[in-house]
């Protein structure tokens, strides 16, 4: 209930204070991450001026167009709740500009037409219908969203991370387990060829053991009758000796 | 759909054509910003400050850093702020107006606006309230308090507060104003009941001007000490007229001629307690105390004294006043202050040079040490008029090289011999260094002309001073003596190893590498432009147009000017005139239009260069380009109904071949416009006011018959100029451009590009064939539509902003309202060409490859992964090599 007298006389105060004439047009821009803060707050080291003041590094303008197509343009800035407004704004139409350097907005464009209240709505570039509908008034402040970060820089891609992640093996090694078991199942392939070079002998005892399981099963396995169309195998069989035939016949 | 697709694929495209890379960023490129002068500053620590400029900026600045300024906050646009105030605990600064009614906090830290408050009236002062926020009260006698969450209340003291003196008693403020009225607050904003008036001492002419401890002094020096009922005047014997000072609630020193008197206040009444004499004549200077330190400071003849009064003020034994004196000649703009920490005294001296410059000493004065740093925060220049762009003149040990390589006097075995002997000397001093470093000697040569030097005037300074595009660097500052002439020009000699800058009484020659004056002449008619004309030997020498009947003055006297040269030259607002160069400009044509007002003209520049005359079309036909270089652009506007028209002129015979009628003309903004020229195409942009505010751009290219196009004519009166075809595009940009510029490459065989300088502060690098006006539209393009042009894609009336085309990337321009200048020079690299942005607030340059470095490997090019690529290579042919003789002799064996 204090908090609550609190900023009422807060707002009463601020109201106070407003004495300016014409009508107030605010915004806000929302939905900026938690680690923009974190980075201002943490005051992380950037070879910018200014870099991690992001607050100062929008351009927010109200322009309109005076006689004889004279541009006028009020500066708006931004304080550390992304919000800005402008005070003592006469009737008129104008358009905000809110561009920043570091992010993508949901919309940097808007038109603004001041009379008996205040409208603003989206603008949009060329000949395109723009959105129509009401964002804001002069009691409800305009609501920009974030929507990303500005990408400026190209990055090296020549790494071999890089070039096996962009692979169509890419998947196996995004994850962990995946990449295990890849590894595991490329160590139990190449074993064999591997010991052929540095162990002949291992590798050739090992390959009898393979041989006298492999005969073992043949002969305990019962004997399979093929389900498949008879046609279907026939035509593969064909086909197979056919070509080996053919290799013999040269 | 489709189109959509086409249009994500020509941005896929474009994205690895001009992106930055990373590894490029920050390296190929630099920025600096120019923050301006000190005009007022507060030292919130003995480590840095924080200054108004008169650029219109808060900056901080840091003393022990290699970065000094740590940030900057544009403040132009805004409310004209011309005071700093700093809260208890060093975390807030304050910016007020005595003149507007706003005030602005901001994080000390990195520069973030915390709170801006558009006031009832101007703000009178600020003062920390405990650590728990600031008071401040506005010149209409209000007061207010502002939380450390930036909540405000406003206290009302029973009476106005504009100017107040505070002080803190038995943990209660105590604000005494100006007039008289006191009253204590707690830290609860509670404001006391107060019985204690000082109405009955102060009056309109005896104002409240200190106030320390419970002690309170005024204008008549008058002396009163403050209790919890009443107040008490203190007993002295000062007059009205004697300086009298607060040291602290129970010291008081007064300054008279050759001394200085310490006074006590003991049960009301001041006692004398000591008095040093000074025997040569001084003046008292303001130094700021930063408690525990007290202090006094003097200006003598010979330097500055410094009272050291700290153990004194307590103790009253004047043994322990420490006395310190410096030979330091302050000016008028330096300031000194105290500061207190790690129970040491620094004292600071702070003097600003007036160039961006200015110079902190520092006395510890427990130690006994001192030490200087010089701080640049702006740049050594103030304004930049006529900027040009030169290369660095060749060396003449390079000179001599070259002209052996290509001299033909001797014989060949000579020549050979001659060769055979520098590769030698090459050769032998490789290996000495080698021996002696262990490394090869590097060249600091810039083999491809990457770096530039950019010549501009100082009109503030009134120098000529010269840049390198490597680093910013200053080359040279030269200072002819000019007066108050006005610069007419800056112009580069044709061996390139002089620039020439032409003022209307006077020219004078510098050598471009070391900016030595070579030569100064005075002209008594007034100089009004200068031209580049060739002589009959094929040089290029400087004509400077004098203002009788336009006379032409050569800079060198024994040559012949080649036949039939002309300049284009506009005489007012309405008219231009086409002139052939003799001795003087004679006339041969006008453009004059009545009831039209000239707007902007332009020319293609003479350094432009194209090696294609032409486009391949699908049908195997050639698209010639109009290559015809005297073309003129003339943009007017019609005064009775505001059209705006577009001409295009042959400037040699006056010749019209083009005019286009705006019809969104009523609503052209008129400084708007802008217009680059370059190869077959005419670009300009402009800001239209109706039906919404937006940023055209219209695109011409031109074109005609292969007879037209292969001809190198400069001049032809005996042929038609008329241009075949013109076809023409108007597209939208979403930012508003303020300059414009086009990327010229050496051979001309690489791509152009745009450059777009936008008000947002970024330079974004299209390609023209973004900005092609042969973009299908209105129909589904065609696979020969695909095949007509390079990279021809369907039309889309606006052109997005890639942010990969910025040519800045992250840094952030600030862009003038006028006198921005772009400058492209050409490298020795066909890929490359230098860019330049520059005003009176930053020097930015980078490079740009519009067809990306296809002649040179990129910076991040890894030598080492290539050579393990070929080793890798290498083993798996050795290791596959059995495997292949196996198979081949398997393959045989089954044969």
């Amino acid at each position: 209930m204090l908090e609550i007298t609190r900023q009422a006389v807060a707002i009463l105060i601020l109201m106070l204070l407003d004495v300016s004439e014409g009508f107030n047009i605010k915004g806000k821009i929302v939905g900026m991450p938690p680690e923009v803060k974190q980075i201002q707050d943490q005051n992380f080291p950037s070879p910018l001026l200014n870099g991690i003041n992001f607050q100062s590094r929008f351009t927010i303008e109200l322009l309109n167009i005076q006689e004889d197509n004279v541009v006028n343009s009020k500066r708006g800035v931004l304080n550390e709740k992304y919000e800005f407004d402008f005070q003592g704004v006469d009737e008129g139409e104008y358009e905000l500009d809110v561009i920043s350097q570091d992010f993508l907005l949901a919309a940097e464009k808007y038109k603004v037409k001041v009379g008996d209240h205040v409208e603003i709505s989206e603008e949009a570039v060329g000949p395109y219908p723009g959105n129509k509908t009401v964002l804001a008034t002069e009691e409800q402040p305009l609501m920009i969203e974030f929507k990303g970060y500005k990408e400026y820089y190209e990055r090296q891609s020549s790494s071999l991370v890089e070039m096996l992640q962009g692979s169509p093996l890419g998947f196996i090694f995004a994850n962990k387990t995946y990449t295990i078991m890849f590894c595991v199942c490329m160590v139990i392939i190449a074993t064999p060829y591997v010991l052929q070079w540095v162990n002949p002998e291992l590798a050739k005892q090992l390959q009898e053991i393979q041989q006298e399981g492999a005969s073992r099963q043949r002969e305990t396995a019962p004997t399979k009758i093929p389900v498949a169309p008879a046609e279907t195998k026939n035509v593969k069989n064909s086909n197979s000796n056919s070509s080996t035939r053919r290799r013999r016949g040269h | 759909m489709k189109k959509i697709s086409c249009i994500s694929f020509a941005a896929a495209l474009f994205r690895c054509v001009i992106s930055i890379s990373l590894a490029d960023a920050f390296k190929s490129d630099w920025i600096q910003y120019n923050h301006g002068n000190l005009s007022s500053f507060v030292a919130p620590s003995s480590d840095g400050l924080v200054a108004l400029t008169d650029m219109n900026e808060l900056v901080k600045v840091k003393f022990d850093q290699d970065e000094k300024v740590q940030w900057a906050v544009d403040l132009r646009g805004l409310e004209n702020f011309d005071t700093i105030v700093t809260d208890k605990n060093e975390q807030v600064v304050y910016l007020f107006s005595k003149s507007d009614n706003v005030f602005h906090s901001y994080n000390l830290t990195n520069g973030v606006l915390l709170k801006r408050l558009v006031t009832s009236s101007p703000v009178a002062q600020v003062v920390s309230f405990f650590d728990k926020g600031v008071l401040f009260s506005c010149a209409d006698g209000t007061l207010f308090f502002l939380d450390p969450a930036y909540n405000v209340k406003q206290l009302d003291l029973g009476f106005k507060v504009g100017h107040f003196h505070h002080s803190y008693v038995d943990g209660l403020i105590y604000l005494v104003t100006d007039e008289g009225d006191v009253r204590s607050v707690d830290i609860d904003l509670s404001a006391q009941p107060c019985s204690v008036s000082l109405q009955s001492y102060t009056s309109r002419q005896n104002k409240v001007i200190d106030f320390k401890g419970t002690t309170i002094l005024t204008t008549n020096n008058d002396i009163l000490t403050l209790k919890s009922e009443n107040v008490h005047k203190v007993s002295s014997n000062f007059g009205k007229k004697d300086s009298v000072r607060l040291l602290t609630s129970n010291l008081i020193y007064t300054v008279t001629s050759g001394k200085i008197t310490f006074y006590s206040i003991d049960n009301e009444i001041t006692n004398e307690l000591y008095t040093i004499k000074i025997t040569e004549p001084f003046w008292l200077l303001t130094l700021e105390n930063d408690s525990p330190f007290e202090g006094i400071a003097i200006k003598t003849s010979t330097g500055l004294k410094v009272l050291d009064v700290s153990d004194f003020s307590d103790s009253h034994d004047p043994t322990l006043i420490r006395s310190f004196e410096f030979e330091t000649n302050l000016s008028n703009g330096e300031s000194i202050f105290s500061s207190y920490s790690n129970d040491e005294t620094l004292l600071h001296f702070i003097s600003n040079e007036n160039n961006g410059v200015f110079t902190r000493k520092t006395f510890n004065l427990n130690r006994g040490t001192l030490a200087s740093d010089t701080i640049r925060v702006g740049l050594p220049y103030s304004s930049i008029e006529s900027p040009i762009m030169i290369d660095f003149p060749a060396p003449e040990s390079k000179l001599d090289e070259s002209l052996h390589l290509v001299q033909t006097e001797g014989s060949l075995i000579s020549r050979w011999l001659y060769r055979l002997k520098r590769h030698l000397s090459q050769l032998g001093r490789s290996v000495a260094s080698f021996r002696r470093s262990g490394n090869f000697p590097r060249s600091n040569d810039d083999p491809f002309s990457f770096n530039k030097i950019v010549v501009f005037f100082d009109n503030v300074g009134r120098d000529l001073m010269a840049v390198s595009t490597k680093d910013g660097s200053s080359l040279w500052k030269c200072s002819p003596e000019i007066g108050s002439q006005r610069l007419v020009k800056i112009l580069e000699t044709s061996n390139g190893r002089e620039v020439v800058a032409i003022f209307d009484r006077s020219y004078h020659t510098v050598d471009s590498t070391s900016g030595q004056l070579l030569k100064s002449e005075s002209v008594k008619t007034e100089i009004v432009d200068a031209l580049q004309v060739r002589t009959t030997d094929n040089n290029e020498i400087i004509a400077l147009v004098l203002a009788n009947d336009k006379q032409l003055l050569l800079m060198n006297a024994n040559v012949k000017l080649l036949p039939r040269q002309y300049v284009v030259k506009q005489l007012d607002a309405q008219t231009i005139s086409g002139y052939e160069v003799t001795e003087t400009l004679a006339p041969t044509w006008s453009f004059k239009k009545d009831n039209e007002e000239i707007l902007l003209i332009s020319h293609k520049p003479k350094e432009s260069v194209t090696s294609s005359i032409g486009i391949a079309r699908a049908d195997h036909t050639v698209l010639y380009k109009y290559l015809y270089p005297n073309l003129l652009s003339v943009i007017t506007k019609v005064k009775s109904d505001g059209t705006v028209k577009f001409y295009l002129i042959d400037s040699i015979t006056g010749e019209l071949l083009y005019l286009h009628s705006h019809d969104d003309s009523d609503s052209l903004v008129q400084d708007s416009l802008k217009i680059v020229m370059d190869d077959n195409w005419i670009v300009y942009t402009y800001l239209t006011s109706k039906p919404k505010i937006e940023q055209r751009i219209i695109v011409l290219d031109l074109f005609a018959d292969k007879e037209k196009a292969s001809s190198k004519e400069v001049s032809v009166f005996n042929e038609s100029t008329q241009i075949n075809t013109v076809s023409k595009l108007a597209f939208n940009y979403p930012e508003v451009i303020s300059e414009l510029a086009s990327t010229r490459t050496k051979q001309g065989v690489t791509l152009k590009s745009i450059l777009f300088l936008t008000k947002s502060g970024n330079i974004y690098e299209i390609p023209k064939f973004v900005l092609n006006s042969r973009r299908v539209a209105n129909r589904e393009m065609t696979a020969s539509d695909f095949q007509d042009d390079f990279r021809m894609m369907p039309y889309d009336p606006v052109i997005n902003r890639n942010t990969y085309q910025a040519l800045n990337h992250k840094h952030l321009l600030k862009v003038a309202s006028d006198d921005n200048h772009i400058l492209v020079k050409p490298t020795l690299l066909e890929s490359t060409a230098a860019v330049c942005f520059l005003n009176k607030y930053n020097f930015f340059c980078t490079k740009v490859h519009p067809s990306l470095s296809y002649d040179t490997l990129s910076t991040y090019f890894d030598k080492v992964k290539f050579l393990i690529t070929i080793i890798g290579l290498f083993i798996a042919y050795i290791a596959t090599k059995s495997f292949l003789v196996k198979k081949c002799l398997n393959a045989q064996w089954i044969k």
